[in-house]
């Protein structure tokens, strides 16, 4: 992080970036105690850029064929040289995931998610670039304070944790076992939420 | 005795409440009834930011296909 070697990295990053400063704001500090993988750029940079988590999605077809040309598109032609923005960070979230809902008579699609820090006034036309293209099906940009976990993580990775959690609800469920006829007055049973 | 007369159920103290990952449609499936809807605040016992937190990630969710937005 530093260009000396004699600085410590903590010395280095701390008073300028945002992000560090969100990170050291009382409760936040004993909270986020997660490891953060996106790789720190110079505080210059990060002084004056946030950090911004961008989805895309495609058509499988497409995406499966193209992926790399995709790829190039997004990260060195858009952000990096049309508008000189970093990029942290590119994923493939998920291969021909099922959609909840038909969109443009797809049911499956791809999800790309990129990571990268952009200046703010830089981002509308960067959108107004995703949404002429064709080959973006819908995207979503989102703004972050600080790193949040799970940068990295794939949609099979949460499915797994989903999967796993609910294995544990069903067990400890089964531990306790029937509860039986509780008996008596149950009380106001015709509230409603 | 306390809460039975009390009205509202106490909201629950959330251990982590400062980011809710939109991607993670397992967990926020939770928050949602059969038909898709998100739980009400009563309903589901988050507090205030909890609850900002949730319906944020779910309509993102929601639109990037990830969940429905009806069943």
């Amino acid at each position: 992080m530093s260009d000396t070697a004699t600085e410590t990295p903590a010395e280095a990053e701390a008073p300028t970036s945002p992000e560090n400063r969100v990170l050291q704001q009382g409760k936040l500090a004993r909270h986020l105690t997660h490891e953060r993988v996106l790789p720190q750029l110079s505080p210059e940079i990060e002084g004056k850029t946030r950090l911004y988590e961008l989805c895309l999605l495609f058509d499988p077809a497409e995406a499966t064929r193209t992926w790399d040309a995709l790829v190039e598109w997004i990260k060195t032609e858009l952000i990096e040289t049309k508008y000189e923005q970093h990029v942290l960070r590119v994923d493939k979230w998920a291969d021909t995931r099922k959609l909840a809902y038909e969109i443009q008579g797809l049911k499956r699609g791809t999800y790309m998610v990129v990571w990268f820090r952009s200046e703010p006034g830089k981002l509308v036309d960067l959108e107004r670039d995703l949404r002429l293209d064709e080959r973006c099906i819908r995207h979503l940009v989102i703004s972050h304070d600080f790193e949040p976990p799970g940068v990295g993580k794939t949609a099979e990775d949460f499915d797994q944790k989903a999967e796993e959690e609910r294995g544990e609800r069903e067990r400890e469920r089964g531990e306790r076992g029937d509860r039986g006829d509780r008996g008596g007055d149950r009380g106001r049973r015709d509230r409603r939420f | 005795m306390g809460r039975q007369d009390k009205g509202a159920p106490r909201a629950k103290k959330a251990k982590e409440c400062h980011f809710i990952e939109y991607k993670d449609a397992g967990s926020l499936r939770r928050h949602l009834t059969g038909a898709g809807k998100i739980h009400s605040r009563k309903r589901a016992g988050n507090c205030a930011k909890c609850q900002r937190l949730v319906q944020q990630a779910i309509k993102r969710a929601r639109f990037m296909g990830i969940l429905s937005y009806t069943n």
